[in-house]
């Protein structure tokens, strides 16, 4: 009986006339999207193989001495992602540059091909089409899946016979999720199709795409339950499109938009002029008491007897106190995207584009991951370059941030493919999965409490026609 | 006739439950939207203050004209509770200097970058998604639900004109749509009036009710389409349907494709690299002033100086006759190289922008087809936060960048050493070695340096865009949005003039 009611329903629901219009919406987006993809990856990886050639072959110049190599300010660009396809993340509005030497890592910068007279949009990620669009199209599947059979007596008739109710609320459920997963399969492989003829290989991309589909159901199963749920509600049709329609506009867009207020309010972060003034008093605090690193730190002049172990101390403590304020301001301005995220967490949306910038690697998680992977390399670089300048015995051994005084250094040549380069490694599935672990839990647990909801309503619910 | 239709639709459209849940949702809605934007709008207002009260209290401090680099800050704007458009993606502050000349594209002084993510907060978000939908609502049934019921068979067979049926349809539809529009407004301006810091000129009150009118248009546009779709299909639900698909089209894909397309018809050349190549021409600058450094000629004597710190960057305390030789000779030679290098950046920078700019006429053109875009575009344009009113900041800037210069030329500041140093001439003394200016060190060194005279210095005063500015550049978007009402309208006056009854 199940069966039959289940294979009813769905294809009743695939020759209707919104599935037809849901279908054609649907692929053609997915289409454009996969297009559009294509056309970006290529691009942005051209811009990225350019800059890292370009950063090598300069830095390779520098490796004719030792010494010319802690200052060579290196150009790292954020490598494009297959996994952009499914989440962009924003990353066009992220900073994507970073440079750094030895001693520092510069402000990043946005160094990107977006337009930011443009009003923010989100670019046409997978993620986009679901959580809008997809979440759209599962309210106009299941709003009167219920209601219109009461509305037309049919309900009645079902229920007289020896149909348990938690088999028809059952049935309903999956016949939308089986529908809405016609749809998002006919637009995705389609774009797959056009996206990997397109030149786009994945690898370990297939088991995010995995990951990415199954969680992107739990996010639809939360609209078709809660269509289920206000259709089994109501008596007649036209009250459940209202309900759900604003229903829909509350959770897939205002309560979003409440993400950059509550990020604003719950952690006060210094502007970038207040960041830099902190530098500023930080570092003219060390020079005005420079004598404690030795005599003369911080005199200079012709006439003026030089003490090179206590200017590279003095120096060195000046750019440690940048790297600090520097630090503190990278780990508040994450802190406070983080925590703003946190209070639109009610909204099955929100949830989603988290979670899915997680499973895809991309966003603020890969930003900051690629920050620590800098600092990591830095050091490295660093213990490299002290290493080999022991091995000098002619070097004064003061590794000292200005290239003015470089000559306290080794300028013994060395072979650059010793060096170590920066290669960004990706996060792998595991972490990523961890750092969508509370909103995909948050998900399920939205899921059974409606799923439940349902049951509960429809098991008390009257079916005669009013 | 057509007034009895447009009211029997007006009470019945009342008691109905979308009227009820779609005004109230509105309402608090935009009840909780406006209150909190006030509040930040009130935060922004007071640290505004408190900059420009620092800024200038720090110039009253400042010893040397090299270090004359004031910030200046675009006051916070009311109307942004509205719509924030791209006021938060510009930077709302620039520091001025003679290196450089300000621009939109330079690097920002404000807030963190990673905000962008989040989507925009203010009003017009609510009244974009709640209006637009209940005009839907409204008309969906308008005409193919008479259709179903077998009523409008019945009204047809009346001598009433099929043209006062459709007028009355459409009066009826506004007035019922007019009271959640007017609602969402006075609550806005309760709150707005109550606040106590808040106060509004006669110009930000003509532009709220131009927001007003707006809205009403866009509720007419939609209306509109609802009757017309309405009138075009034999049942509500089927009309309902399409209805929604059109305006998931409007809300969603239209917006982001013209965006899309507006940057793929016109790419910009400079951007994505910009950046470096602004900085490489900063560093070739720099480069070729530290070679003039390092070939001074000797021009006799012992040139010596004893650097400090002061609120916007380094200066020379004391220095002997000899440095400041050297250091004419530097400047005379940097200076013309460092002007022409500013020249040049700020060339590249005018150009990268225009580009942008085009870029968005293009999107902006193509989003047109979209009433929810044109709706956005003109509060954001009537707000003052669209591309070309934030524009305004950036050329005040450069302006403002001119008369710094034009008052350090008139000091004759290039060719005095108070550029560089606060010391008075009198105590420069020619030495000949460390001894000798280490005496001359102990004795005057001590001195306290003056600040800078500034009473005839100019002060930054933030022009806003005139209302009548901004509405003249809002006309064009405003004549298209009331030519697609009165065009859907038609289409559906004809087409219940067509319908045949059987």
């Amino acid at each position: 009986m199940f069966g039959i009611i289940v294979k009813k329903e769905f294809l009743g629901n695939l020759t209707s006339f919104r599935f037809i219009l849901t279908l054609l919406l649907v692929i053609s987006i997915f289409a454009a999207s996969g297009v559009i993809f294509v056309g970006k990856y290529r691009e942005e990886f051209n811009d990225y193989n350019n800059i890292k050639n370009k950063n090598l072959a300069e830095f390779q110049q520098q490796s004719r001495a030792l010494n010319l190599v802690p200052y060579y300010v290196q150009a790292i660009r954020k490598r494009p992602v297959a996994a952009q396809l499914l989440t962009e993340g924003y990353e066009k509005s992220l900073p994507n540059n970073f440079r750094l030497d030895v001693f520092t890592i510069r402000y990043p910068e946005v160094d990107s091909k977006t337009n930011f007279l443009f009003p923010r949009f989100a670019d046409i990620d997978w993620t986009f089409i679901i959580a809008f669009i997809l979440s759209f199209v599962a309210i106009l599947m299941t709003f009167d899946s219920l209601s219109s059979e009461r509305q037309r007596g049919t309900l009645g008739l079902m229920m007289s016979n020896a149909v348990p109710r938690d088999k028809v609320i059952l049935g309903k459920y999956l016949t939308g999720l089986l529908t809405l997963a016609v749809a998002f399969f006919a637009g995705l492989v389609l774009n797959l199709i056009i996206v990997l003829t397109g030149g786009v290989s994945f690898k370990e991309e297939w088991l995010r795409i995995v990951l990415f589909i199954l969680l992107s159901f739990f996010y639809l199963s939360v609209f078709v339950l809660l269509g289920t749920l206000v259709s089994s509600l109501s008596s007649r049709s036209s009250t459940s499109i209202v309900l759900l329609l604003f229903i829909w506009v509350i959770l897939a867009m205002v309560i979003p938009s409440f993400g950059r207020i509550g990020a604003e309010r719950l952690l006060k972060v210094p502007t970038r002029e207040m960041m830099e003034r902190q530098i500023y008093d930080a570092q003219s605090q060390i020079f005005d008491n420079s004598e404690k690193f030795g005599k003369n730190a911080g005199n200079w002049g012709s006439g003026v007897e030089v003490n090179p172990p206590a200017r590279s101390a003095l120096f060195n403590a000046v750019v440690d106190a940048r790297n600090q304020v520097f630090e503190d301001y990278m780990n508040k301005i994450v802190a406070q995207v983080r925590k703003g995220g946190s209070i639109t967490r009610i909204s099955p949306t929100a949830l989603y584009q988290y979670a899915s910038e997680a499973v895809a690697g991309t966003g603020v998680n890969r930003f900051w991951s690629l920050y620590q992977q800098l600092k990591r390399y830095k050091d490295e670089l660093k213990v490299f370059l002290i290493a080999k300048d022991k091995e000098d015995p002619q070097s004064r051994h003061l590794l000292t941030p200005s290239s003015q005084h470089r000559v306290l250094f080794s300028a013994k040549a060395v072979d650059f493919n010793a060096i170590p380069k920066f290669e960004e490694k990706e996060a792998g599935i595991g972490s990523s999965l961890k750092k969508a672990l509370w909103d995909i839990a948050i998900l399920a647990a939205m899921n059974l409490l409606l799923f439940l909801g349902v049951y509960v309503a429809f098991l008390r619910a009257d079916v005669r026609q009013k | 006739m057509i007034g009895k239709i447009a009211i029997k639709e007006f009470l019945s459209n009342l008691l109905t439950l979308r009227f009820m849940v779609g005004t109230l949702l509105l309402v608090a809605l935009t009840g909780l939207f406006v209150s909190i934007l006030i509040s930040e709008y009130k935060n922004d207002l007071r640290e505004y203050d408190r900059f420009v009260a620092k800024n200038n209290a720090e110039l009253k401090q400042v010893l040397t004209y090299q270090n004359l680099t004031p910030t200046i800050y675009r006051p916070p704007e009311i109307l942004t509770l509205f719509s924030k458009g791209v006021d938060e993606s510009v930077a709302k502050s620039a520091q001025i200097s003679i290196e450089e000349v300000p621009s939109m594209a330079s690097a920002s002084l404000g807030k963190s970058p990673l905000l962008s993510v989040f989507s925009v907060f203010d009003v017009v978000l609510v009244f974009k998604l709640v209006i637009s939908v209940l005009a839907f609502l409204f008309a969906y049934d308008a005409i193919s639900g008479e259709k179903e019921d077998g009523t409008l068979r019945m009204i047809l067979s009346n001598n009433v004109p099929r043209a006062q049926i459709i007028l009355g349809k459409f009066l009826g539809g506004m007035l019922t749509l007019a009271i959640p529009i007017t609602l969402g407004f006075l609550i806005t301006v309760m709150i707005m009036v109550l606040s106590p810091m808040i106060s509004l000129t006669g110009g930000d009150w003509l532009r709220a009710a131009l927001m007003f009118v707006v809205s009403l248009i866009l509720v007419a546009v939609f209306l509109n389409i609802g009757l017309l779709v309405s009138s075009l299909t034999r049942r509500a639900s089927d009309t309902l349907m399409v209805l929604l698909f059109i305006w998931v089209l409007f809300l969603l894909i239209i917006p982001n494709m013209s965006t899309y397309l507006g940057i793929k018809i016109k790419p910009s050349e400079l951007a994505g690299k910009i950046n470096t190549l602004v900085r490489q021409m900063n560093i070739d600058m720099n480069n070729q002033i530290r070679n003039i450094g390092r070939n001074v000629p000797d021009l006799g004597g012992y040139s010596v100086e004893s650097d400090a710190n002061e609120t916007w960057g380094g200066y020379v305390h004391f220095c002997s006759a000899a440095l400041v030789k050297e250091r004419f000779y530097i400047m005379e030679r940097a200076l013309p190289l460092a002007v022409k290098t500013v020249g040049e950046i700020n060339e590249l920078n005018k150009k990268y922008i225009n580009e942008l700019v085009v870029q968005k006429k293009w999107g902006d053109s193509l989003a047109k087809l979209s009433p929810i875009s044109l709706y956005e575009n003109l509060i954001s344009s009537l707000a003052r936060t669209d591309a070309s009113s934030v524009r305004a900041f950036s050329h005040q800037a450069r302006d403002y960048r001119q008369r710094l210069v034009d008052f350090l030329e008139n000091k004759k500041a290039f060719s005095t050493i108070r550029w560089f140093t606060p010391m008075p001439e009198d105590k420069l003394f020619d030495v000949r070695n460390s001894e000798e200016y280490g005496e001359v060190y102990r004795k005057y060194a001590s001195y306290q340096p003056k600040p800078l005279d500034l009473s005839d210095f100019p002060e930054f005063r933030f022009r806003q865009v005139r209302a009548i500015d901004s509405l003249k550049k809002s006309l064009p978007d405003l004549l298209i949005l009331i030519f697609m009402g009165i065009f859907f309208f038609a289409c559906a006056f004809v087409a219940v003039l067509k319908y045949d009854v059987r």
